[in-house]
C-alpha cells in the first residue's frame, strides 16, 4: 500500500507487463518510469532512485476488519481469484512479515507469529511491538516508544499492559486506554506480508527476528 | 590540559568503536534491474467501485482476506481476491484526502 504522490506530483500506476525476479514491476503513466513493487522504489526512468511512501496496512479476514471498522468502505469488483481466504496461510513456513529497521531489512516468520502473538523486538535500535492474531491473520507493528521512553508490553486479557507504567493498551489501535499514558498512541510501523523466498531475493541481508 | 581536537571524534569512528552499525556500510547490495518483458502495459484502474461494510452481502465473505488501510480516520478494505492477476494488481484510489495505490 503506497502513497502515490511523489514530489508534489500525483502518479497513476499501471501493471507494466514486466516481471523482475518474478515480482511485479509497476509503471507510472505520467513519466513512464518503472517501479519495483516489492521495494517501492523507482528502478528505471526519470524518477529512478525515488522511493514511494509505504502506508501501514493489515491483511486480515473481512470479518475481523468489519468488526473493527464498521464504517469502512470496501472495493467491489468481480473476483479474479478465490484462493485468498484464511486457508491461504495453511503452510505458514512460506510466509514472512518483512519490515525496514533503522539500518536495513528484517523479517519474522509467519510460523513464529502463530506461536507468539506478542513480540517485543529490537530491530537493531528500533524497538518494535509485533502483534498477531491467528484467528483473523492480522499482523500489526508499532514502534514501542513514547517520547524517549522505551516500553515493553505483555498481554493483559484482551488488552496489553506496558511494564513501565502499567497502562492498559488496546491491541488493535495501539492506543492506551487506561493509566498514566491514557490517550497516547503508538506509531504504526509498516510490515509487509510476503512470500519468504521473494523477501529474501530482494533483501538478501534481511535479519530474522529472534 | 588535553588538546581540544580530541573532542571532535568523527561519529563514524565512534560507531565503529562502539560496535554500532553504520547506516551506509550496511546498505544492501542492489539487485541489477533485469526485468522480463511479458506483456504490454495494462490500463490504469482509476474508477473504484465501493460498497459500505453494512451493505455487503456475498460480495465479500467473512473468511476472505482483505488489505485494510486507514487514512485520516477513513477505513477501506481491498479484498485480495479482487486484487490479483495483472488486470487488477494496482488500484489508484483516493482515501481520506490522500492519493493511494492499493496493491499487494
Amino acid at each position: 500500500m503506497y502513497a502515490r504522490k511523489v514530489k508534489d506530483q500525483k502518479l497513476t500506476f499501471v501493471v507494466s507487463g514486466q516481471l523482475w525476479n518474478r515480482s511485479l514491476v509497476m509503471m507510472d503513466q505520467e513519466t513512464r518510469s518503472l517501479w519495483s513493487h516489492i521495494l517501492g522504489e523507482c528502478v528505471k526512468g526519470e524518477l529512478e532512485g525515488t522511493e514511494l511512501k509505504s502506508l501501514p496496512s493489515d491483511m486480515l479476514t473481512w470479518d475481523a476488519w468489519k468488526k473493527e471498522h464498521p464504517d469502512s468502505t470496501v472495493l467491489n469488483m468481480p473476483r479474479t481469484s478465490k484462493n485468498f481466504t484464511k486457508e491461504f496461510y495453511k503452510d505458514p513456513e512460506r510466509f514472512v512479515v518483512g519490515f525496514m529497521g533503522q539500518y536495513g531489512p528484517h523479517h519474522v516468520a509467519f510460523s513464529k507469529l502463530q506461536k507468539s502473538p506478542l513480540l517485543n523486538v529490537d530491530a537493531r535500535g528500533l524497538p518494535l511491538l509485533i502483534l498477531s492474531e491467528s484467528k483473523s491473520t492480522s499482523v500489526r507493528l508499532f514502534v514501542r516508544r513514547v517520547g524517549k521512553r522505551e516500553l515493553t508490553f505483555e498481554p493483559a486479557g484482551e488488552q496489553l499492559r506496558d511494564t513501565q507504567t502499567k497502562s492498559l493498551w488496546d491491541r488493535r489501535s495501539g492506543t492506551a486506554v487506561e493509566g498514566e499514558l491514557k490517550g497516547t498512541s503508538l506509531e504504526p510501523h509498516v510490515g509487509i506480508v510476503s512470500f519468504a523466498h521473494a523477501w529474501k531475493t530482494f533483501h538478501s541481508e534481511s535479519r530474522p527476528v529472534e | 590540559m588535553k588538546p581540544l581536537v580530541t573532542l571532535f571524534i568523527p561519529a563514524a569512528l565512534v560507531a565503529l568503536v562502539a560496535g554500532l552499525p553504520d547506516r551506509n556500510s550496511s546498505a544492501e547490495e542492489k539487485l541489477p534491474f533485469r526485468p522480463r518483458v511479458l506483456m504490454k502495459p495494462f490500463d490504469a484502474i482509476v474508477e473504484v467501485p465501493l460498497l459500505k461494510a453494512a451493505d455487503v452481502k456475498d460480495e465479500v465473505l467473512p473468511n476472505e482476506l482483505v488489505l485494510g488501510v486507514v487514512v485520516n480516520g477513513k477505513a477501506r478494505a481491498y479484498p485480495i481476491n479482487q486484487l490479483t492477476g495483472p488486470i487488477r494488481e494496482i488500484i489508484n484510489d483516493e482515501l481520506g484526502g490522500s492519493a493511494i495505490a492499493a496493491t499487494w
